[in-house]
């Protein structure tokens, strides 16, 4: 059994999508894993299947077959509110589009993902501080989303998705809306505060600048992965 | 003092404690109403205005309708007192019974009455009222007549003398010191018998108004033994009428009584005399309130589409709810709850509202009515008088109105709620 020694595997996982016109297989039989503390990154023509792959390791969208296990877990077999709990507690995301809620200021984004967990403390409110700061936002934590930068708010969401130490962190281009210098200044954020944090990492891009910035690089292509 | 300066802190920390406490979809549902940085969103006034008006509305109206309904009831029991006591023929040899009923524990006052019916003629025109034979002047009163005099008065009060009701005086236009005419029934009895009735002449003496209409638009009040003579009762009387102590427990009081006195007596009480009026008063109330809560639904219906509108635009936050770890029931939960929450402001600003309204009702319902004209016709058809209009609180119709509110928000919410249950969490979030 590979998968104790993995933080996350999948095997023979696919996906295919209906269309009006023909059904379109994002996925076929791809197998992934992924050792603790590891970062790997995805690259991909647009429309192979990148963010399809993400939000089926996490089981926001379901595999049509595959299986599929979280730090030894079989996630496919578990109850939707066991993988709801370990979506809160063992990943963090971070989108393409910056995805804060609107209605709270920066460090109250930050604290959300503490509360789907459970009781804020006081150590929480500690620690969302020093995110921010760490992400170099500490004067704008009172902030509302709509009065910050695209840069500033990716880089709360990166706040976000470390503030509960996920041992994973799931990125979707997660520079792919900001301009060159920024995306290089909020990747180097992620890469650095990963391995700070010991977290593992999957990182979808299309900037090879970034993809080998990772301990590996996976291509997908025609629903399964190659070596880059 | 410094206790204050402690206790300020500690306050403050246990407003954080409780909010950090609060589990995070209805963390989220309030602060979908009152985000960071903004007072309300838009959604939040709107909506609560919606709710506030129509709890304000539902306020005012009930206790508006207690209020006269309290008024009503009064009014009847005073002009009526709490029970008569009647035999249902004439009652000759009374003192006794009288003394027996005053003597009675619940009895506060206990009076003889004799009432019937005749006709009265002023110049050239006639009237139909009610007849009452009352000695004001003695002890145990129950009818505070005295009270009810707006002309004239009771000193001069006596056989030869009537006191009329503002409506008979009105209607025949009779002042005081003038002459009536009046016919028994007893009158007609001559008639067949071939005999030349003649009218008794009786000066006015007093008008009253009891602010009952039913009393006082037919009925004038002669001494008992004027009534005697008039209705040919020698010196018996028609039944003994009561206030006592309990008036609400009237009908157990009543039927006690009954049984104590045996032989023939009967008893009436005030609610069951006036129960076409009273059953009309409550009828009324629960009619309009029914109709009123429609207002409340049609909020409902405001709310929920707001609510949709939110949780289609909110598709893209609630994909990342999912992503973040929330659970389905817990994302719905978000738009129940706003929906309950809007209800409750709605309920508080409905209830302030209400109050302000009540506040100062007199100048707005005459601003109303004679801005569309009814002024007039209200006050002579309604019947009280509407200068001050009463108004009495029930705990029961606030509890009412605040539960069908919460009831109809959180339903509002439902729909919304499964809506964004529904949404498919990958498609939430690839959402635009
Ligand atoms: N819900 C869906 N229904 C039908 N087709 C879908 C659905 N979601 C994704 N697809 C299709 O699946 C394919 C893969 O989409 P996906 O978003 O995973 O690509 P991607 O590699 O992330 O592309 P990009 O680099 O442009 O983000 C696309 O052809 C897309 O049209
Ligand atoms: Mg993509």
């Amino acid at each position: 059994m590979t998968e104790n020694n993995a933080i996350l595997e999948a095997r023979g996982l696919s996906k295919t999508f209906a269309t009006p016109t023909k059904p379109v297989q994002v996925l076929d039989e791809a197998n992934v894993a992924l050792a603790y503390g590891e970062s790997l990154s995805i690259r991909g023509e647009s429309g192979a299947g990148k963010t399809t792959l993400l939000y089926l390791l996490s089981v926001l969208e379901n595999p049509d077959s595959g299986e599929l296990f979280w730090a030894g877990e079989n996630a496919l077999m578990k109850p939707a509110d066991w993988r709801a709990r370990q979506r809160a507690t063992f990943m963090g995301f971070v989108f393409q589009a910056y995805y804060l809620m609107p209605e709270l200021s920066a460090v109250e984004n930050v604290l959300l993902a503490r509360r789907l967990v459970g009781k804020v403390r006081k150590e929480d409110r500690l620690r969302a501080e020093a995110l921010l700061e760490r992400v170099g936002l500490a004067d704008r934590a009172k902030q509302i989303p709509s009065k910050l930068s695209g840069g500033e708010k990716q880089r709360v969401a990166v706040a976000r998705a470390l503030m509960n130490q996920p041992p994973l962190i799931l990125a979707d281009e997660p520079t792919g809306n900001l301009d060159e210098r920024t995306g290089e200044h909020i990747m180097e954020l992620l890469l650095t505060l990963c391995r700070e944090e010991d977290m593992s990492l999957i990182l979808v891009t299309h900037n090879p600048v970034f993809a080998r910035q990772t301990d590996r690089c996976l291509m997908l292509h025609n629903g399964r992965f190659e070596n880059a | 003092m410094d206790s204050g300066s402690k206790l300020a802190p500690k306050a403050k920390r246990c407003l954080t404690a409780n909010f950090s406490a609060m589990p995070w979809y209805l963390y989220l549902a309030f602060k979908q109403l009152f985000p960071t940085g903004r007072a309300a969103s838009f959604f939040a006034w709107i909506s609560i205005i919606g709710v506030a008006l129509g709890v304000a509305i539902l306020i005012v109206f009930a206790s508006v309708m207690n209020g006269l309904g309290d008024r009503i009831r009064s009014k009847v029991s005073e002009t009526f007192g709490h029970a008569h006591v009647f035999t249902g023929s004439i009652i000759y040899d009374y003192e006794e019974l009288l003394t027996t009923l005053r003597g009675h524990p619940e009895v506060i006052a206990a009076t003889p009455y004799t009432t019937g019916m005749l006709m009265m003629q002023y110049g050239n025109r006639p009237a139909f009222p009610k007849i009452m034979g009352l000695n004001p002047w003695e002890e145990n009163q129950v009818v505070p007549l005295e009270d009810y005099i707006i002309q004239g008065g009771l000193e001069e009060f006596d056989d030869q003398r009537v006191v009329v009701s503002m409506g008979v005086a009105q209607q025949l236009k009779v002042s005081i010191g003038d002459l009536i005419n009046l016919y028994s029934p007893l009158m007609l009895e001559q008639l067949k018998r071939d005999e030349v009735p003649l009218p008794m002449e009786l000066t006015v003496c007093g008008i009253f108004e009891s602010g009952f209409n039913d009393v006082d638009n037919n009925t004038i009040i002669v001494t008992r033994r004027t009534m005697q003579e008039l209705y040919g009762l020698e010196d018996g009387i028609h039944g003994i009428m009561l206030l006592i102590d309990d008036p609400d427990n009237v009908f157990q009081f009543a039927r006690g009584l009954e049984q104590e006195l045996g032989g023939n007596f009967q008893t009436l009480t005030w609610m069951e005399a006036n129960e076409n009026l009273l059953f009309l008063l409550q009828f009324e109330k629960t009619i309009m309130l029914f109709l009123l809560f429609v207002i409340l639904i049609i909020a409902g219906f405001c709310i929920s589409a707001i609510l949709i509108v939110t949780a289609l635009q909110k598709t893209r936050e609630i994909g990342l709810l999912h992503a973040m770890g929330g659970r389905t029931r817990q994302l719905a939960a978000i738009f129940c709850l706003d929906g309950m929450l809007v209800s409750m402001g709605g309920c508080v600003v409905g209830t302030v509202l209400a109050f302000a309204l009540i506040g100062s009702r007199g100048a707005l319902i005459k601003g109303m009515l004679y801005a569309t004209g009814q002024g007039d016709a209200f006050t002579e058809h309604y019947p009280l008088p509407i200068t001050d209009l009463p108004v009495s609180y029930e705990a029961g119709d606030f509890a009412l109105i605040f539960l069908f509110c919460l009831f109809i928000g959180g339903v509002a919410g439902l729909y919304p709620a499964w809506r964004a249950a529904r949404m498919k969490p990958s498609d939430a979030i690839r959402a635009e």
